[in-house]
C-alpha cells in the first residue's frame, strides 16, 4: 500500500516565528532583569572605552545616574592608565580575562580596589568592537584581609616574645630547684656530723650560710616570677589595646588620674619613698574604656623604675590644650637624651625583628594605648635643656565633645 | 678557668655566677655588647657565655667584635631563641646552650670546656 499523498519525504514544518520571537523576548527580559538587579557591576563598552550600557550596581559603584553612563569613558575610571593598557592586551590576546586586579576611581575620586572579569565583543568579521564584563569592588575585603594579616603578625610577635622570655625566666627556678634539692641531699649528712661533734658554733655558722644562700636563690626565683607575671600582663594589655573593640564612654580624666595615683602609691610607697604632686582639672572629660588606667600606671611605673631609688618625686598635671587634654608626668629619673627618645616607642619595630626581648614593652605599650584613644605621647626634659634632671611624658588625649 | 657572662637579665647573670663560682671558676659579668668587649679586653677569659637578645648590640654582633679582637676566643652561645643557633655556629661559636637548661647540663658544659682548655694547653706545650 502506498503512503498517503504518495510522498515518502517528511513535510518541512514552517518555523513558528511568533513563538520564537516571544521566547527571545522572554529570554532578553530575563537577561536584562538579571543584568539590572545583580549586585555586581556589569558593563558593556566600545573598544575606545565609551560606555554602551551599565547596570544599577555599576552606577552605584561609580556614583553616576543611569542617564549619565553614555557620557562616561571607562578610561577615566582607571587610577593608573597603564593598568587599562595591560588589561586590554590580555583580554584581546585571550578573549577572556578573569579577576584582573586594578585600582579604579568613582566620580568623586574615591579609589577602589577592584577585580575585572571581561570578554571581548566581536562583529561578524570576528573583529573586536568592545568589551563586556563584571567589576567586583574588593576594597573592603582587601582592608579586612590586611587587618587579619596584621592581627596574625601581632599575635605571632607576642607569642614569640612570650616563648623567648618565659624560657629565659624559667632557667632560674629550674636550676635553683635542682640545686636546692641537691643541697638538701648533701647538707643533711654535714649537719648531722657537725651536730654530733658538739661544735654548735660551727654548726650554726654552716646552717646560717646555707640559709643565706637558699634565701638568695628564693629571692632570684621570686624576681623572675614577678618579671614573668609582668610580661604576661603587658602582653595581655598590648593585645587588648590593639585588638579589642572600642566601646568608649565619657570618663573623667581627673578621677582616672586620682585612682591611678592611689594605685601606684599603694604599690610602691612601702618600698620607695614616693611623693606625687598632682594638679588636676575637674572638668577634663575624655572618651575611653577601662584600659586608660593602664596607660597612666605604665607611665608611672616607667618613671619610678628609672628614678633614684632613695627618693622618687613625680609631678602630674592636666593642661588645657584646645582640642586636647594634655597630661604632663614629670620625674626625677636619670633622663633620656634627646636622640634616644624616639627609641622608647620605636622598639616595636625592633621587637618585630626579634632584636630585643619583652623588656622593651613599656614604651610600646604607652604608645599603643595612647593611639587607642586617638591620642599621642611625646617626651621632653623635665627641666628644658638638661635631660639629666628627669623626663616629662606628655600624653595628649582628645577632649570629650557632645558630638 | 676565667669565664665572662654576657646577659642583660640580672637574675640569669646571678644564676651563672652562683653555680659556676662554686666550681672554682673566676667570673666577670657584662649586661650588654659594649661592656662585654670592654671586659673581654681587660679580663681575657677562657670562655664567654653569650646571650643573643640584648639591648643595643645583640649577641651575634658582639661575637663578631670579640673575634675581631681575638680570633681565638671561645664563645658559647646561651639563648632562649633556638633559631639563632645556626647563625651563632656560622660566626664561630664553639657551642649552643638552649635556655631553659638543667643544672647538670650547665655543669657538664662548663666541664667540657675546662677539659678542652687543658687539652689545648697540653698541645701548645707539646708544640713548643
Amino acid at each position: 500500500m502506498g503512503k498517503a499523498n504518495g510522498s515518502s519525504k517528511k513535510q518541512k514544518k514552517e518555523p513558528d516565528y511568533e513563538q520564537m520571537y516571544k521566547k527571545l523576548e522572554e529570554s532578553h527580559d530575563i537577561y536584562h532583569k538579571f543584568f539590572e538587579e545583580v549586585n555586581d557591576a556589569f558593563f558593556v563598552s566600545t573598544k575606545d572605552g565609551k560606555l554602551v550600557d551599565a547596570n544599577k550596581a555599576y552606577c552605584e559603584l561609580f556614583g553616576v545616574n543611569k542617564e549619565e553612563i553614555k557620557k562616561i569613558n571607562v578610561i577615566e575610571t582607571y587610577v593608573n592608565p597603564d593598568d587599562r593598557r595591560e588589561f586590554l592586551t590580555r583580554v584581546e590576546r585571550d578573549g577572556l580575562v578573569e579577576n584582573y586586579p586594578v585600582k579604579l576611581k568613582n566620580v568623586n575620586g574615591r579609589e577602589m580596589d577592584c577585580r575585572i572579569t571581561a570578554v571581548t565583543l566581536l562583529n561578524k568579521k570576528e573583529e573586536i568592537i568592545g568589551y563586556q564584563g563584571i567589576i567586583y569592588d574588593v576594597t573592603e575585603k582587601k582592608k579586612l584581609q590586611k587587618e587579619l594579616e596584621n592581627t596574625k603578625n601581632d599575635f605571632q610577635l607576642y607569642l614569640n616574645i612570650l616563648i623567648h622570655d618565659l624560657r629565659n625566666f624559667i632557667s632560674v627556678p629550674n636550676v635553683y630547684t635542682s640545686l636546692g634539692r641537691k643541697m638538701v641531699e648533701d647538707r643533711l649528712g654535714v649537719y648531722e656530723k657537725l651536730f654530733k661533734s658538739g661544735d654548735l658554733n660551727r654548726f650554726y655558722k654552716v646552717v646560717k650560710d646555707d640559709l643565706k644562700k637558699t634565701d638568695e636563690m628564693l629571692v632570684n626565683n621570686q624576681n623572675v616570677i614577678k618579671k614573668a607575671i609582668g610580661l604576661i600582663e603587658n602582653i595581655e594589655t598590648l593585645m587588648k589595646s590593639q585588638h579589642t573593640k572600642k566601646n568608649f564612654t565619657k570618663q573623667n580624666l581627673n578621677e582616672i588620674l586620682n585612682s591611678c595615683i592611689g594605685w601606684i602609691k599603694e604599690k610602691y610607697d612601702s618600698n620607695i619613698p614616693l611623693s606625687i604632686n598632682y594638679s588636676g582639672m575637674p572638668e577634663a572629660n575624655i572618651m575611653a574604656d577601662e584600659l586608660i588606667n593602664n596607660l597612666f600606671t605604665n607611665v608611672f611605673d616607667n618613671a619610678i623604675k628609672y628614678s633614684d631609688k632613695k627618693r622618687t618625686e613625680l609631678w602630674v598635671k592636666i593642661e588645657d590644650s584646645v582640642e586636647y587634654w594634655g597630661v604632663r608626668i614629670a620625674d626625677t629619673g636619670s633622663g633620656i637624651p634627646e636622640g634616644q627618645r624616639g627609641r622608647v616607642f620605636e622598639r616595636y619595630e625592633r621587637l618585630k625583628n626579634h632584636e630585643v626581648s619583652g623588656k622593651g614593652l613599656g614604651g610600646v605599650l604607652i604608645k599603643s594605648l595612647a593611639e587607642r584613644y586617638d591620642g599621642e605621647v611625646t617626651i621632653e626634659d623635665r627641666i628644658p635643656g638638661d635631660y639629666t634632671q628627669g623626663t616629662c611624658f606628655i600624653i595628649k588625649l582628645p577632649k570629650y565633645t557632645v558630638d | 678557668m676565667k669565664i665572662l657572662i654576657v646577659d642583660d637579665e640580672i637574675e640569669i647573670c646571678s644564676l651563672f655566677k652562683n653555680i659556676i663560682e662554686t666550681y672554682g671558676h673566676e667570673i666577670k659579668l657584662a649586661s650588654n655588647g659594649d661592656a662585654a668587649l670592654d671586659t673581654y679586653r681587660k679580663f681575657r677569659p677562657d670562655l664567654v657565655l653569650m646571650d643573643y637578645r640584648m639591648p643595643g648590640k645583640d649577641g651575634l654582633k658582639t661575637t663578631e667584635e670579640i673575634f675581631n679582637y681575638d680570633p681565638e676566643a671561645q664563645i658559647l652561645f646561651c639563648s632562649a631563641d633556638s633559631s639563632v643557633k645556626g647563625k651563632a655556629m656560622e660566626r664561630g661559636a664553639v657551642g649552643f646552650l638552649q635556655k631553659p637548661f638543667d643544672l647538670e647540663v650547665l655543669i657538664d658544659t662548663i666541664d667540657i670546656y675546662e677539659k678542652k682548655k687543658v687539652e689545648v694547653k697540653k698541645i701548645k706545650i707539646a708544640t713548643v
